[in-house]
């Protein structure tokens, strides 16, 4: 409201005074001799970055060197930032240091620990990052001697489904037992319900279940061929199902036609022929699991790329589907590894992944809760992780981080506004020093980051230059991708003509000829109507 | 009497029933104004929820007509825009001055 001549005259009367005032303070914010202290969170970093195997990060704007020591880099973390702001880059320089360190080599001028070894798994959903890992590894390919070129490209895996190569997955084994056969089941069928676009009653997914756990009892790939025979061919059935263990499951389907209605099973069937329709996941999943383990034998991969981008094979949903499957299998397996040596998954566009793999929202949150003490650090990278996921979720993830990266970034910026008052480098008031952090993180330039340990003060930072890849080694992208395809990506993936051999070859072998050749085939069918009923009396009829 | 003077003595009325407001509202506008003038005297106003020192001198930016000055976060001096609240730099707490 404007002010009254009263109001205006008593403001006029301690304008003079209020302006005097309020320059003072600001001039007391200059004055070095009033000035807080100064802020010895940098200080603090660099003696902690001189301790043996901590991993460069970045420099300080000083120009001093950041490291954190393994102890906190590994850790669970959050890196944001706008598309292009950096933290691509940021990642990429991190993979290049542990890529050099499990060779033995100095990465960034800091040389390898003794007998260094760590795990690292990216999970990329957009397939930017991934590509450039790829690249960044080809141009390290290139430039080692002969010797040390086949130990690099032995310490990757690469996850991927193109045309030409697929990375086969036992969807349903559960050989290694690290959970129970319906645990197992239940998280497949999950997850495919949940990112599928068409709708599972109640029923079929009851069907679906039960049927997960049989393929998990037998080791058996999910397939078309062998899943129409297996719920049309009641013999065939019976067959199958001798020696299951599981006794509900061999009653389950036993008496199968008695409780489960036709339309349920057609209806399953057709869910089963979409999923398996595209020739990438066909070739991946079904194969059966002794086929995988003679083309692709177990090896110790230490660094595993994953592409789960839809690009123009697969729709967003079956990709989303492959990550998930992947990161269930993880967090399965990943309370059962040796804590001795870290492993860092790290999550590319992590806000897109939970937003649209909803089901994947709460073991990740347990998981970024539990996993600290087997030595696994979940580092989730986004764009807009404030707005994308849910309040909830967000402080979860945030509460179990040990340390936050914020590049160029909007919302998140308000993470460290707390903090503005302990922070040297702003003046003014509170509330001044507070929008001016904002600002400055919603205007950092490329590269640049506010990196925050918990139980320190944020310090600002520039992080590790990663050069081009092409530009390092003198190749053309399009050479270092096909290097890459060539020398690496054949040890850890199947080439699509083998797998569909290997999955005829199986078929052949379970399911054997059709119900149609046999002669107690049809007895074992059930008529569909009158007319099916009358066909059979006159077939049985006939000479 | 005249019609005139049925109107004067209709006003006089009026005004002396309304006059006991009056006097409440005038008592209340002088109580803000001696709070006002008090907390432009100290310079500052605790915050009543943390106890916050806040400052009331400071580069302010009217909110209405965007001036920027050094002075009274409560006053633009360009539009003569005024505020009674303002929240605490420590707590975020809404403060009322006067």
């Amino acid at each position: 409201m404007a002010g009254s001549f009263f109001e205006d005259a008593l403001f006029g009367l301690h304008r003079r005074r209020s302006s005097a005032e309020a320059l003072r303070l600001v001039q007391r914010a200059h004055d070095p001799e009033e000035a807080p202290a100064p802020d010895t969170t940098q200080a603090d970093l660099v003696r902690l970055g001189m301790t043996p195997g901590a991993v460069p990060l970045g420099t300080f704007l000083d120009g001093q060197p950041l490291r954190l020591p393994a102890a906190i880099a590994n850790q669970s973390a959050i890196t944001v930032g706008a598309s292009g702001s950096g933290k691509t880059r940021f990642y990429l320089a991190r993979i290049e240091t542990e890529l050099n360190w499990n060779l033995g080599r100095a990465a960034f001028g800091v040389a390898a620990p003794p007998g260094y070894r760590s795990d690292i798994e990216l999970l990329d959903p957009k397939t930017e990052t991934f590509d450039e890992v790829k690249k960044l590894v080809a141009a390290l390919w290139v430039g080692l001697p002969p010797a040390d070129r086949d130990r690099l490209a032995g310490l990757l895996r690469v996850l991927d489904w193109t045309a030409e190569r697929v990375t086969p997955f036992a969807l349903f084994d559960n050989a290694d037992g690290l959970t129970s056969d319906a645990f197992l089941s239940h998280q497949r069928v999950d997850i495919e319900v949940a990112s599928s676009s068409q709708t599972y009653t109640d029923s079929v997914r009851a069907l679906y279940f039960t049927f997960g756990r049989f393929l998990t009892l037998k080791r058996f790939p999910p397939n078309l061929a062998f899943a129409r025979r297996f719920f049309r061919d009641r013999a065939f059935r019976l067959r199958q199902l001798d020696g299951v263990p599981s006794r509900d499951v061999a009653a389950y389907f036993t008496t199968l036609d008695e409780t489960v209605p036709r339309q349920t099973i057609e209806a399953f069937l057709r869910r089963l022929e979409h999923a398996l329709a595209f020739p990438e996941i066909r070739c991946s999943i079904g194969m059966p699991p002794e086929a995988i383990d003679r083309l692709v034998p177990p090896r110790d991969a230490r660094l595993t790329i994953g592409n789960f981008g839809p690009g123009n094979r697969l729709p967003l949903g079956k990709a989303l589907e492959r990550a998930s499957h992947r990161l269930i299998d993880l967090l399965r397996t990943l309370p059962r590894r040796d804590p001795s040596t870290p492993f860092l998954l790290i999550l590319e566009e992590a806000a897109v992944l939970l937003s649209q793999a909803g089901e994947l929202a709460e073991p990740l949150a347990n998981a970024s809760r539990t996993l600290r003490a087997f030595n696994v650090g979940v580092q989730l990278a986004a764009q807009d992780f404030a707005n994308a996921l849910p309040k909830a979720l967000v402080r979860t993830l945030l509460l179990n981080a040990r340390w936050v990266a914020l590049f160029q970034s909007r919302e998140e910026a308000e993470w460290l506004a707390p903090f503005a008052e302990e922070m040297p480098a702003h003046l003014g008031t509170a509330t001044q020093r507070r929008t001016a952090l904002v600002k400055e993180i919603q205007n950092l330039p490329q590269r640049h980051a506010y990196l925050h340990v918990k139980g320190s003060r944020p310090v600002r930072f520039q992080s590790l230059p990663v050069p081009n890849a092409a530009a390092r080694c003198g190749m053309a992208e399009a050479e270092l991708l096909a290097v890459f395809d060539r020398e690496i990506t054949p040890r850890s993936t199947v080439a699509i003509q083998d797998a569909e051999d290997a999955i005829a070859a199986w078929e052949a072998g379970v399911i054997g000829p059709e119900p149609g050749s046999t002669s107690g085939s049809k007895t074992a069918t059930r008529p569909r109507g009158i007319s099916d009923l009358l066909a059979s009396y006159e077939d049985e009829d006939a000479p | 009497m005249t019609r005139a003077w049925f109107r004067q003595l209709g006003v006089a009325i009026l005004y002396a029933l309304a006059s006991p407001v009056f006097a409440v509202l005038a008592w209340k506008r002088a109580r803000n104004l001696t709070r006002l003038h008090a907390a432009l005297r100290a310079g500052w106003v605790d915050c009543p929820t943390c106890h916050h020192r806040n400052s009331l001198n400071v580069l302010a930016r009217c909110r209405r007509c965007g001036f920027s000055e050094y002075g009274s976060r409560l006053w633009c001096s360009a539009c003569h825009q005024t505020t009674q609240t303002f929240d605490c730099a420590r707590c975020r707490a809404s403060i009322r001055v006067w």
